[in-house]
């Protein structure tokens, strides 16, 4: 409680009667609880290196988890000619794009929250999504040989693990109280 | 808590440039001088803000810099004025506590849009009163104020009663008006806002805050010279 007084003279007006009041004082602990709620904040930071190594580190888990195809890349220009053993092996990548396909489109619509998106966040998703669209657009064209369809598949699979993992650290950050564009600008 | 951060007695008639000047008078000239022509300017007669506070240049740039100290030195130093002001506006101590709070997290965050042009302490207050109004509005849909139906005299223009003398009568007094009607008799008499500047902070109209005033300063005569009769009419619609 502040200290009281009575003045021996009456006060000249209003302002002056009420700036003879004396300064109220806090409760005390108001720095502690200032400085914790700080150092709470600064806890829940995320920092553009740790963005980028939640990043990596999820491309890296799906391409452990999943059946990785880029080590039998399909030439991307000519006619290859594939024996007739190994057409069995390639029907069984296909189907096996076809799922991790389906994994992945799965993992992406857990991952993506539309309820709230900066504007940064919303224009790289958009683009991701245009990436696919115009993956999917071509695997809708009449007449796609083996090795175009595997081509294609194999573009779509890593579109998708780009997005799911784009979408699962904005998630991460949103979880942490922090947005895709701060994770972008921090410098700590 | 580090008693060097802490002034020895900061107050509007005891602040450390007032100390520092040696003299009431010749420190609220030079104060004043130094003001932004847009920043706040009472007339000689006025009191002075107790946020009135020069804080140096050299601890405004460690702040800045994010340093916990500065920071703390800050709080320390404008923790009683902050405080006294969300008191007298939210009328509430815990509410006060968290507008403090509030109010100095925002300082941190948004110190780097402080260009200097103005005094700090304009600035910070600012910030503080914003907050316990916001806060105000926030918990009370319509902030309570005296009915402006009535004929308004011209009460805040007379001298206050001597009972006005007595600081824990004239608090009491304040405690017992409506929450606007307050906050308007403190930002105008004590930390010296126009009606103009009322109108905007407080989203009403010039005229609000004239009416609020002559009618919270005819209440407050009549609570200190008739402490009976504090049962009067409010209205949340004013």
């Amino acid at each position: 409680m502040p200290e009281t007084s009575v003045r021996p003279h009456a006060p000249r007006d209003w302002g002056e009667a009420l700036a003879a009041l004396p300064l109220e004082t806090p409760p005390a602990g108001g720095w502690s609880a200032i400085a914790a709620r700080l150092d709470a904040h600064r806890r829940s930071r995320w920092p553009l290196w740790a963005a980028s190594a939640a990043t990596i580190a999820l491309a890296l888990a799906l391409a452990l988890a999943l059946p990785w195809p880029s080590q039998e890349r399909v030439p991307a220009t000519g006619v290859v000619q594939v024996p007739a053993a190994s057409r069995a092996v390639e029907g069984d990548r296909l189907e096996q794009m076809y799922a991790q396909s389906a994994e992945l489109e799965a993992l992406l619509g857990l991952a993506r929250d539309d309820r709230a998106s900066s504007g940064t966040a919303a224009l790289i998703s958009v683009a991701l999504d245009d990436q696919l669209g115009a993956i999917d657009m071509a695997l809708m064209q009449p007449g796609l040989s083996r090795e175009q369809q595997l081509q294609l598949w194999q573009q779509r699979v890593e579109a998708l693990i780009a997005a799911a993992g784009f979408e699962s650290n904005r998630r991460w950050l949103a979880a942490q109280g922090s947005r895709y564009d701060a994770a972008l600008v921090l410098v700590d | 808590m580090a008693d060097g951060n802490r002034l020895p007695d900061v107050t509007a008639r005891a602040c450390p440039l007032t100390h520092a000047m040696g003299g009431r008078d010749g420190d609220l000239r030079r104060f004043r001088s130094r003001q932004h022509p847009h920043q706040y300017m009472p007339p000689d007669d006025r009191p002075l803000s107790s946020f009135a506070i020069e804080v140096p240049a050299a601890l405004l740039a460690r702040l800045r810099a994010g340093e916990r100290p500065a920071f703390e030195q800050v709080y320390r130093w404008f923790e009683r004025p902050v405080y006294t002001l969300a008191l007298r506006i939210c009328g509430d101590r815990e509410e006060a506590s968290e507008v403090l709070q509030d109010t100095m997290l925002k300082v941190l965050d948004r110190i780097g849009h402080f260009r200097g042009d103005s005094p700090f302490w304009g600035w910070l207050r600012q910030i503080a009163v914003n907050e316990a109004l916001m806060r105000l509005r926030r918990h009370r849909l319509a902030p309570v104020a005296l009915d402006l139906e009535q004929h308004e005299s011209e009460d805040d223009r007379y001298p206050p009663p001597a009972a006005a003398a007595d600081t824990a009568a004239l608090q009491r007094a304040l405690a017992a008006l409506p929450a606007a009607t307050r906050s308007v008799l403190w930002l105008y008499h004590a930390e010296g806002y126009t009606h103009d500047e009322i109108a905007v902070l407080m989203e009403r109209t010039p005229s609000f805050s004239k009416s609020q005033l002559a009618r919270g300063a005819r209440r407050l005569r009549l609570l200190l010279e008739e402490p009976a009769a504090v049962a009067l009419p409010e209205s949340a619609h004013a």
